[in-house]
């Protein structure tokens, strides 16, 4: 049965300064509850797309629907409130300066009652792990922290779909892990997750769904597998094969594996292909 | 003849011991407790009408367009920022720019204006430099005097053609003296002195400061105008957008 | 001075008293720096210098030495202040300068009296933190506008500090402080850098802020804190004391 998708953009266009546009014809039906890599190279456009998506931005070009309703630029705070943003620079994000009332921003800016922002912001303190934190100076925290701060913050407005821009920068490997946990929580939670990464590796193996930039428009939309199986996309936008198709490939080239059709996403999967 | 050399001389060994046992110099602010509640309370009446009209422009600039916040509370934690950095000095002393010449300069009279009264409030918190009582003294010498005689000279001079740099010089430079002068003016009205009375007063402050504040104002005009050369020929679209709050003040004051 | 500042600054946020309500701070503070600005008396100022020393270091835990040197920044000014509240000129016939002990003796006094009130600003600054003095000042109904300008260019400084630190790093890793006309130039190019930065980050953070559904009006969740009574009697008891010492040094 055909869904319905949860936000659609028709021929989206963006310029800055009338001249070189950043973004040509992009066509995207995001569906509720997908998982979804983009990837491309600086400048491909990723951050302007986000930003658009937000309604942060507002192309005058082409079409958004959000669940079925047309955005113009006078009721583009829909978007905003319904699509949360995670900078790739956390420190350009926070403007409080403790976490309680950082977090408590954006639902205080939804105009909710007291009460609700509460219970929003401790949920959210919570389930980031920043219980302790609410007293804690945004200026002295470390970056891991920064980030979850951050993440709490998308999730305090209880945004139905997060776009990550780069969340991986600056991380140290423990907090990387945490933030696939993370996403995967929220995934679960039925979010719809949107991110940008260079990291193949975590693109493969997390996202359902992979869309590939190339100087302001897509020039791959698919599943994981079969956009890091296609060489020439790969090969324009300058990526590599994930290293477990990489490893897969070679060993069927080998002969050791007992089904070749079938795609490995954890070294565990790949065993069982042996 | 003699007599006079060695006077001299021992003035300037005094300035140089002065400079080397000073740990820290920075523009005058008037310390808390120096003025009796009178004074603070005049200094602080006489610095609201300039405030108000400085939030008045803010506004207008926002109404503009909104955007502006940002580069406002920007512009402001720039101030703050280069008044606490250390100036490079021969001696090894630290001495510190009051960046509100540069201040009046990019942005314009009226936002730096509130912006000084900002960072004056918290550098009365966080550096103790000034303080809460004296605030309205050191508000009206050092973010309104000071960036009002600096914003005037540099549009004089402007309109009159004279070469950028030294207008550059002659703004920053003078109007860290009006403070400082300033200043010593608040200073002598808390404490007149018992036989000359004010003026007296008013010179004994400007004798004593003079060794740290005279070349504390030529090295910041000096500085000011090498960041203006800097910025003018490598920040062109960024110069652009302060312009942008610049102008709309300008457009304020014909009205 | 930056380390003064983040000092100062992380101090107040995990000092014993951080926990007090500001407001009682605040009004304390305010009381008690008009009552030894209003008693110009040697004695009161005495006895508020030593009280909020004790109180500095024993009760809000600051270290005596740092608390020391934080005493050491206004020095300069109170020094030279004083040095001219002590001088006497006279330009009608001849041009002289003296000093009378009368002179001295009050420029001792107001000496007392600066250090008296700059140890009560300190007690205020190393308690409490500077989101709740905004906070005060926004229940003092002062513009909006200010208050909302205030609490981003708090968060904006340290965000600079932070350029600044990795500008100026980058820039003596390349010897560019190594002699004076050297660091001149570095200096300027720092500050130019500086505001260039700082310009270009207005935007994003214009961006960050409109993502999530800021209209105009910066609005937070404050922590509510509590009305200590035994705190406001602690303060009372404390600025009768300082009225009894007027008195006692009036009568004598």
């Amino acid at each position: 049965m055909y869904k319905k998708p949860q936000l659609q953009m028709k021929n989206i266009c963006y310029c800055y300064d009338g001249k070189n546009e950043v973004l040509k014809n992009v066509n995207l039906d995001i569906f509720a509850g997908e998982k979804i890599a983009i990837m491309g190279a600086n400048g491909a456009g990723k951050s302007t797309l986000f930003l658009c998506m937000n309604g942060v931005l507002f192309a005058e070009k082409g079409d958004m629907i959000w669940e079925g309703e047309k955005i113009i630029k006078k009721n583009r705070k829909q978007l905003t409130k319904n699509i949360g943003i995670v900078f790739q620079e956390a420190d350009n994000q926070i403007i409080a300066p403790t976490v309680l009332e950082e977090i408590s921003f954006g639902p205080m800016n939804l105009k909710l009652p007291q009460k609700e922002v509460q219970k929003r912001v401790y949920s959210a303190m919570e389930k980031m792990g920043l219980t302790s934190f609410e007293n804690r100076i945004t200026h002295y925290l470390s970056g891991g922290e920064k980030k979850k701060v951050t993440i709490a913050d998308c999730i305090a407005m209880e945004s139905k779909m997060i776009l990550f821009d780069e969340p991986h920068t600056a991380l140290d490997p423990f907090h990387q892990q945490m933030l696939e946990d993370m996403f995967q929580k929220l995934s679960n939670e039925g979010k719809t997750l949107v991110i940008s990464t260079h990291d193949v590796d975590f693109a493969y193996r997390f996202a359902e769904r992979v869309i590939v930039f190339y100087n302001g428009s897509v020039i791959a939309d698919d599943t994981a597998e079969n956009v890091f199986c296609n060489k020439e996309v790969l090969k324009k936008s300058n990526l590599k094969q994930p290293m477990l198709l990489q490893i897969k490939e070679l060993l069927a080239q080998k002969g050791l594996l007992k089904k070749c059709d079938i795609y490995p996403k954890s070294i565990e999967q790949l065993k069982q292909l042996l | 003849m003699f007599q006079k050399q060695k006077s001299i001389l021992f003035c300037m060994i005094t300035i140089t011991c002065m400079f080397a046992v000073i740990p820290n110099v920075y523009a005058m602010h008037i310390m808390e407790g120096y003025l009796t509640p009178r004074y603070c309370i005049a200094w602080g009446v006489i610095s609201i009408p300039f405030l108000l009209w400085g939030i008045h422009s803010i506004q207008n600039i926002l109404k503009q367009d909104r955007k502006n916040i940002t580069l406002l509370a920007m512009s402001g934690a720039f101030i703050f920022v280069i008044s606490s950095l250390k100036i490079p000095s021969v001696t090894g002393s630290c001495s510190h720019m009051t960046g509100t010449a540069l201040g009046a300069i990019l942005f314009g009279f009226a936002p730096v204006c509130v912006l000084g009264m900002i960072v004056l409030l918290f550098q009365a918190i966080l550096l103790a430099h000034g303080g809460l009582t004296t605030l309205g003294a050191n508000i009206f010498s050092m973010a309104i005097a000071g960036p009002f005689l600096s914003y005037i000279l540099f549009q004089f001079c402007k309109k009159c053609n004279i070469n950028k740099k030294m207008s550059i010089f002659i703004a920053a430079f003078l109007g860290d003296l009006f403070t400082y002068c300033i200043t010593s003016i608040q200073l002598a009205f808390a404490y007149p002195s018992m036989l000359g009375g004010i003026s007296a007063s008013i010179i004994k402050f400007l004798g004593v400061f003079a060794p740290t504040q005279l070349p504390l104002a030529i090295i910041e005009g000096i500085l000011t105008v090498m960041i203006m050369i800097v910025l003018e020929t490598y920040a062109i679209p960024e110069m652009k957008l302060i312009g942008l709050i610049n102008e709309e003040v300008q457009y304020e004051q014909k009205k | 001075m930056n380390n003064t500042m983040i000092f100062i600054d992380e101090f107040a946020y995990r000092s014993p008293f951080a926990n007090c309500h500001a407001m009682l701070k605040f009004i304390f503070t305010a009381v008690v720096l008009i009552l030894c600005l209003l008693f110009r008396d040697i004695a009161v100022s005495i006895y508020i210098f030593v009280t909020m020393f004790l109180c500095n270091v024993f009760k809000n835990h600051v270290k005596w030495n740092d608390y020391v040197k934080l005493l050491t920044i206004p020095f300069l000014f109170i020094f030279f202040a004083c040095i001219a509240i002590a001088l006497e000129i006279n330009y009608n016939n001849i041009f002289f300068i003296s000093v009378t002990k009368q002179s001295f003796l009050k420029s001792i006094f107001v000496m007392m009296r600066a250090f008296a009130s700059v140890s009560i600003l300190y007690f205020f600054a190393l308690s409490t933190p500077l989101c709740d003095m905004i906070w005060i000042l926004q229940k003092l109904h002062i513009p909006k506008i200010v208050i909302e300008l205030m609490y981003m260019i708090y968060r904006y400084i340290f965000i600079l500090i932070d350029v600044q630190y990795q500008l100026k790093n980058a820039s003596l890793s390349r010897l560019g402080y190594i002699d004076f006309k050297t660091s001149c130039r570095t200096f300027v190019n720092c500050i130019a850098n500086l505001l260039i930065l700082s310009i270009r980050k207005a935007e994003k953070y214009y961006q960050a802020m409109v993502s999530r559904c800021y209209d105009g009006e910066l609005a937070f969740l404050k922590k509510e804190s509590i009305w200590n009574i035994y705190d406001v009697i602690k303060a009372v008891c404390y600025i009768f004391t300082v009225i009894a010492v007027k008195y006692i040094s009036y009568s004598i």
